[in-house]
C-alpha cells in the first residue's frame, strides 16, 4: 500500500539546510495500523506529509496505493489525495463558520458527488464517529474530542484507503484521547483501512500492530 | 461548490458587511455618474445642426436707444460688414444664439396643440451664415423679411413634436394670443442651440419683422482673412455705426468651450469623486483578502490536503469576493432600479440601463482584477508547512 524506498529530505533555507529524513525504508500492507514515535523536530510530520502527497522527498522512491509518485503533476497528485488519502491532524483544522456537516462533506465538494449524496456519505461518517446529533453544530461548540471525531469523519467520508493521523490525540485528554484512537482501531478493523498515525503516547502505540521509532530524520527500530 | 461559497460568506456575513456596503455605495456613484455620462454621450454623438467654426457673434446692448434706432444701427452695421472681404456673410439673430447663456422660450401651437420650445428670431441669411441645411421645403426668404410676413421654420423636433408624421409645410400656427398664424416654410433637422451635450429639444425660427422683439446680434461668418487686424477695423467701424449701443464682439469657438466646461465639470467631479470611491474598494479589497488569507492559512492547507489544486484555490478565493462583489451589486441593482420606473430626472430607461451594466462590469473586473492578487498567494500556500503549525 504504502513503500519508501531510500528517502531522503532536505530543507533549504538561506542560512540552514536541515536533514528532516535521512534513508527512510517502509513498507506499509494494506489494512495495517502503524504508529510512528520519536522526539520533537525528528521528521515525523515530514514523514507523513511524504506519504500524504503534500511533499516531496529530496531523494528516494515513493509509492503509494502502487502508484510511483514522482510521475505526477500537481492535478493528479491532488486527485490522488482526495480518493485515497485522509488526514487528520493534531489541531483538527475545521473551518469554524462551516457547520459539522459541512465540514464532513469537504472532500466530496472536489469530487463529482451530488448534494445528496454528498449529505448521505457525510451522515453516514458521522454516525460511525458517534456524531449523529451533531451535525448542525458549528465546530465552536464542540469539545476537543468531538471535534477530533468530525475531523476523522471527514477524513474518511471519500472512503480513502490510507488515513494519515498526525498527532490526533496529542490536544485531548486521556479520555477523549481514548475514544479517538477506538474510533481509529474500529475503522482499521472494518475497512481495512490502512493508517499510519504519529503520536507521543506509547499506550496508543502499544495498541496498534507496528511502530517505527525516529531520531533526528533516522529510523531507529 | 457556489452554494458551499455562498454558505462561507454568509457565514462571515458580519466580517464582510464592511465591504458589502463599500461596494453597495460604489455601485450607486457609479451608477450615478454612468448615467450623468451616458446622458451627456447620447446628446454628444447626436448632430449639431450648424457650423459653429468661424463664426463670430457681435452683440449690441444698450438701454437708452430707442428700439427703432437700435434695429436702424444693427440694419446699417449688416449692410456694412458684408462689404468686408473677409466676411461672407452676415445675419440678425435674437441673443439667444448658439452656445450663448440666454434662452427665449415660447409655447407654438396648432389646432390647440403647443410646444414649449426654443424661439429664435432670424433674417433671411441666418440659415446660410450658420449653414444650416433644410430637410424640408425652404429658409424664409428676402421678400418675406422686408415685408414682416409671419413665417417660422422648424427644426425636425418641433416638427415632430407639433405634427408628428403629418406634413407641417404651408400649416399655420401661432406664437401669441392675437390670433395671429405663422406660416411653416421649412423644416430644419437638429438644432442644438445650446451646443453638443444639449438634448434634443425643439426650436422654432420666425422672420424678426414679424414679431416685436428687438434684434440685438448679428452673426458674421468670416474667412481666413480675418485676423485680429481685421477684427479690431471691424469694431471700430462698427462703434461709429452703433448710435450709443455697446459693441461686443466674442467667437462661437470660445463660447462653445465655456458652453463645454459648464457640462463637464459636474462630470468631473463627480468622476473624481467615484473614482477615489472606487480607489477605495479596491484597496479596502486588498487589505481584506490579505488579513483574511493569512487567517485562513489553516483552511487552505487543509483544502489542498482534501484534493484541492493550487488553481482551485485560486479560484475559489477570487470566487469569494466576485460573490460579495454581486450580492452588493444586486442590491444597488435594485435601487439603481427605481430610476427607471419612478421616472426621476426623466432620462430614458436605455440610458440607466447602460450605466447599470458599466458599473456592473467596472466593479466585477475591479473586484476580480483586486482579488487575484491574494488570492495567487494564497494558492502559493504550501499546505506541508501550514497543517502542522499550532
Ligand atoms: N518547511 C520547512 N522548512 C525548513 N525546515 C523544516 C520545514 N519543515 C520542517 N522542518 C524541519 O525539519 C525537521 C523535522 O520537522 P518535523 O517533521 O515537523 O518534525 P516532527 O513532526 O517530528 O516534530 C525539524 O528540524 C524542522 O525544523
Ligand atoms: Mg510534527
Amino acid at each position: 500500500m504504502i513503500s519508501l524506498n531510500q528517502v531522503e529530505k532536505v530543507y533549504r533555507t538561506r542560512t540552514v539546510e536541515t536533514l528532516a529524513l535521512n534513508n527512510i525504508n517502509l513498507s506499509v500492507e494494506q489494512g495495517e495500523f502503524l504508529s510512528i514515535m520519536g522526539p520533537s523536530g525528528c521528521g515525523k510530520s515530514t514523514l507523513l506529509n511524504i506519504i500524504g502527497l503534500l511533499d516531496e522527498p529530496t531523494r528516494g522512491k515513493v509509492e503509494i496505493a502502487g502508484a510511483l509518485v514522482r510521475n505526477y503533476s500537481g492535478r493528479e497528485l491532488a486527485q490522488l489525495r482526495n480518493e485515497k488519502i485522509g488526514f487528520v491532524f493534531q489541531s483538527f483544522h475545521l473551518i469554524n463558520d462551516l457547520p459539522v456537516v459541512d465540514n464532513v462533506e469537504l472532500p466530496l465538494l472536489y469530487r463529482k458527488v451530488s448534494a445528496r449524496e454528498r449529505r448521505r456519505l457525510a451522515e453516514e461518517a458521522l454516525q460511525s464517529v458517534g456524531l449523529s446529533n451533531r451535525i448542525r453544530h458549528f465546530p465552536t461548540q464542540l469539545s476537543g474530542g468531538q471535534k477530533q471525531r468530525v475531523a476523522i469523519a471527514r477524513a474518511i467520508v471519500g472512503r480513502p484507503s490510507i488515513l494519515l493521523a498526525d498527532e490526533p490525540t496529542g490536544n485531548l485528554d486521556s479520555v477523549m484521547g481514548n475514544e479517538v484512537m477506538d474510533i481509529l482501531l474500529r475503522l482499521n478493523k472494518e475497512y481495512r483501512t490502512t493508517v499510519v498515525m504519529v503520536t507521543h503516547d506509547e499506550s496508543m502505540a502499544r495498541r496498534t500492530n507496528r511502530l517505527v521509532r525516529l531520531f533526528d530524520g533516522s529510523q531507529v527500530g | 461548490m457556489i452554494k458551499h461559497l455562498i454558505q462561507l460568506i454568509w457565514n462571515k456575513k458580519r466580517s464582510n458587511f464592511l465591504l458589502t456596503t463599500e461596494i453597495f455605495a460604489s455601485f450607486i456613484v457609479l451608477f450615478g455618474v454612468m448615467s450623468l455620462v451616458f446622458y451627456n454621450y447620447g446628446n454628444y454623438v447626436q448632430p449639431l445642426g450648424y457650423d459653429y467654426e468661424d463664426v463670430w457673434a457681435v452683440y449690441f446692448t444698450g438701454q437708452d436707444t430707442p428700439d427703432s434706432v437700435f434695429s436702424e444701427a444693427l440694419e446699417r452695421a449688416k449692410q456694412q460688414v458684408v462689404s468686408y472681404p473677409e466676411i461672407d456673410g452676415a445675419a440678425l439673430c435674437t441673443s439667444n444664439t448658439p452656445y450663448s447663456q440666454t434662452t427665449m422660450r415660447w409655447n407654438i401651437t396648432y389646432e390647440g396643440k403647443s410646444v414649449l420650445s426654443e424661439m429664435i428670431l432670424a433674417d433671411e441669411n441666418l440659415a446660410s451664415v450658420l449653414n444650416m441645411p433644410l430637410e424640408e421645403g425652404r429658409w424664409m426668404d428676402r421678400a418675406e423679411v422686408e415685408s414682416g410676413q409671419p413665417v417660422v421654420v422648424l427644426n425636425r423636433q418641433a416638427k415632430e413634436a407639433l405634427f408628428g408624421d403629418e406634413p407641417a409645410l404651408g400649416k399655420m400656427a401661432s406664437l401669441s394670443d392675437d390670433g395671429k398664424f405663422w406660416k411653416v416654410v421649412g423644416v430644419l433637422g437638429n438644432f442644438k442651440a445650446k451646443g453638443e451635450f444639449q438634448e434634443l429639444e425643439p426650436v422654432v425660427f420666425i422672420n424678426h419683422q414679424s414679431y416685436d422683439i428687438p434684434m440685438d446680434v448679428i452673426l458674421l461668418n468670416t474667412n481666413e482673412g480675418a485676423d485680429a487686424v481685421f477684427e479690431a477695423a471691424l469694431l471700430k467701424g462698427l462703434n461709429r455705426l452703433a448710435r450709443g449701443a455697446n459693441i461686443e464682439l466674442s467667437y462661437l469657438t470660445s463660447q462653445r468651450r465655456n458652453q463645454h466646461a459648464i457640462t463637464k465639470a459636474p462630470m468631473i467631479i463627480a468622476a473624481t469623486v467615484c473614482g477615489f470611491l472606487l480607489l477605495n474598494v479596491g484597496l479596502g479589497l486588498l487589505g481584506v483578502l490579505w488579513f483574511n488569507i493569512r487567517k485562513r492559512r489553516g483552511e487552505i492547507g487543509l483544502r489542498r490536503a482534501l484534493g484541492a489544486t493550487r488553481g482551485g484555490i485560486l479560484v475559489h478565493f477570487v470566487s469569494e469576493a466576485v460573490l460579495i462583489a454581486a450580492f452588493a451589486i444586486l442590491v444597488g441593482l435594485f435601487f439603481a432600479g427605481q430610476f427607471p420606473l419612478l421616472g426621476v430626472f426623466g432620462l430614458d430607461a436605455s440610458i440607466y440601463l447602460s450605466a447599470a451594466l458599466a458599473s456592473v462590469g467596472i466593479l466585477v473586473v475591479l473586484v476580480a482584477a483586486c482579488a487575484f492578487v491574494p488570492s495567487r498567494e494564497a494558492a502559493q500556500v504550501q499546505p506541508a508547512m501550514v497543517l502542522h503549525e499550532e
